[in-house]
């Protein structure tokens, strides 16, 4: 029997139709896989899902500095890598911080901000010493999450800006032990990041993490903005949900880029925060950002071979889109140690 | 013949998806790019004029055009400031006599310049003061404030002024089982607040006389912490 052109045209019609019927419930069953595959490698996040409006709203009512006039362009065309300030004050390289089971990603990354800040201004020439340790993130995640944003036993996550505003009214504490107080913070432990998250921080760590402030966050909602601050010494921290890689696979390319998944099947989104802590404005413009997923998560070459484990650059149009999304902030002005 | 329209079909659509990925590969591809390393100037020539040698104690200006200025000073030396928008410029005294060595780095037109300048101090080294401690007065203030701020019952008070001056006369070879000894027999007051307070005060002490309190002036500390808690008891 011979088919007409009409019926073969109806064919490849449905076939098509069918082929994406088909992708869809691919897609739709594979969803539940990934984000088991996520939990499974402790690739969890921990910033809030509040509607970037939303953020944007609270950003505008509770942000008290612009952005310096004298930063304007700074960075244009220059490369600045903050790490190798902790490096040099330090005399280590920043090890990248690691939460593990908890949703604490804020708390990880506004201290990973304010250990490499502290460095960067003794650099700069202010009259301190190193900190005498990391700064601690249970603390900095509980006083966002119970102190700032009220937020009581409900979930868990937070958001840069109440992160933020908890460094700036409260302060930080570092992970050592506090004898008289009977804490020991001498180890991360992702259980008392859950623990403060939930019940708030000891009445006492309070008082002490007042020696310890941060003056400024600067709302930061471009890429040209992010630059000069980071060219200016302030990391920035970056709260978005856009995600890298596909599934378990994080490799940087051979410029030490990583980058999102390029096709639809490979949608990745990561409810997460983040510090940035270099910035290369030439050549292929991009920002160097540190996870807080251990050394491990990724693999592939670095843009410089002495960048953190752990850390990966990412294009300045991609970085765009994440500040974009309306918490993340520069910080600057830490009140450290004085020299002896 | 149907089965071979068909499968002329799904081959059609096969090669048609694999072009578009291999197209889309393509496309998503980053081209390697060379990044070159900053480079090392030699000595700027935007040096600000200096002395051949100043005094002990008198103040050095110095200055430096550039960008992202960073100032060092070898041996260390505390009593400078840096200051301008990019730290241009530097305010240093020195406490004692000798040789020192400034070194300046800074952004100058996309070249890292250094610069050094050699500084000879003479005269008689300043005494290095240290802070001395708040006085009794002060400290019993602050004790009635922390109390009041914590909502301290005069019963819990009194407790507490007992528990500090028990630990203030017992033998402790280091101050860190001072400190934990203390932290146990507090821990089911409830007065967690205060000695929030008190550990805030005992660091910023520290940090102002610049070393680690001994166990003996912790023990005079908790004296005088004790006799402010009784005093608020009896208030």
């Amino acid at each position: 029997m011979r088919l007409s052109s009409k019926t073969i045209g109806w064919t490849i019609i449905a076939l098509l139709i069918g082929g994406h019927l088909l992708a869809a419930v691919v897609v739709t069953s594979q969803t539940p896989k990934r984000q088991r595959q996520v939990q499974d490698h402790d690739y969890l996040g921990g910033w809030d899902n509040i509607p970037s409006q939303e953020r944007l709203r609270l950003a505008d009512k509770h942000l008290k500095w612009g952005i310096p006039a004298s930063w304007n362009d700074t960075g244009r065309g220059k490369t600045r890598l903050l790490y190798r300030d902790y490096k040099q004050v330090t005399g280590q390289d920043y090890q990248p911080r690691t939460q593990e089971g908890s949703p604490s990603c804020v708390g990880q990354s506004v201290s990973a901000a304010i250990d490499i800040l502290a460095t960067t201004q003794i650099m700069a020439g202010a009259p301190e010493r190193a900190p005498p340790a990391r700064v601690d993130a249970s603390v900095v995640y509980g006083l966002s999450r119970q102190e700032v944003g009220e937020l009581g036993r409900a979930g868990g996550g937070s958001l840069n800006l109440w992160a933020c505003q908890a460094v700036h009214r409260y302060g930080v504490v570092f992970q050592q032990d506090y004898p008289l107080l009977g804490v020991d913070l001498t180890e991360p432990s992702p259980k008392r990041c859950v623990e403060y998250g939930m019940q708030g921080v000891p009445d006492s760590l309070e008082h002490v993490a007042g020696l310890h402030t941060v003056k400024e966050y600067i709302f930061i909602n471009s890429y040209s903005q992010l630059r000069d601050a980071i060219y200016n010494g302030c990391p920035v921290v970056v709260g978005s949900k856009q995600g890298f890689g596909r599934g378990k696979k994080h490799k940087r390319d051979r410029d030490g880029f990583l980058s999102p998944p390029r096709r639809i099947l490979f949608k990745s989104v990561w409810r997460h925060s983040m510090v940035i802590i270099g910035v290369v404005d030439k050549d292929r413009e991009g920002v160097l950002v540190l996870n807080s997923w251990g050394t491990t998560w990724v693999k592939g070459p670095q843009r410089f071979d002495d960048s953190p484990d752990g850390s990966f650059f990412v294009d300045a149009a991609i970085i765009d889109k994440m500040l974009k999304q309306g918490d993340s902030y520069a910080l600057r002005g830490f009140t450290g140690f004085p020299k002896r | 013949m149907r089965g071979t329209l068909i499968g002329k079909c799904i081959t059609g659509l096969v090669l048609l998806v694999a072009t578009g990925v291999i197209i889309a590969d393509h496309m998503y591809a980053n081209n390697y790019i060379d990044f070159p390393n900053t480079k090392l100037a030699a000595t700027s020539e935007e040096r600000a004029g200096l002395p051949d040698f100043v005094e002990v104690g008198e103040l050095v200006r110095l200055n430096v055009e550039g960008e992202q200025v960073v100032w060092k000073c070898l041996p260390d030396h505390p009593d400078y400031e840096s200051y301008g928008a990019e730290n241009e410029n530097l305010v240093i005294s020195f406490r004692d006599p000798g040789v020192y060595t400034i070194i300046v780095a800074s952004y100058l037109d996309q070249r890292v310049e250094l610069d050094t300048y050699r500084i000879e101090v003479v005269g008689e080294a300043i005494e290095t003061v240290t802070k001395t401690p708040v006085v009794l007065g002060e400290l019993e203030s602050l004790v009635i404030e922390w109390c009041k701020s914590s909502d301290m019952s005069p019963r819990v008070a009194d407790s507490l002024a007992e528990v500090l001056q028990a630990s203030a006369v017992e033998n402790f070879e280091d101050t860190s089982t001072l400190l934990k000894l203390t932290a146990k027999r507090t821990r089911d007051m409830e007065v967690e607040d205060f000695m929030g307070q008190m550990t805030a005060y005992v660091m910023r002490q520290e940090e102002e006389i610049g070393k680690s309190l001994t166990v003996e002036q912790y023990k005079d500390t908790w004296n005088r912490v004790a006799r402010g808690l009784l005093k608020y008891a009896t208030l």
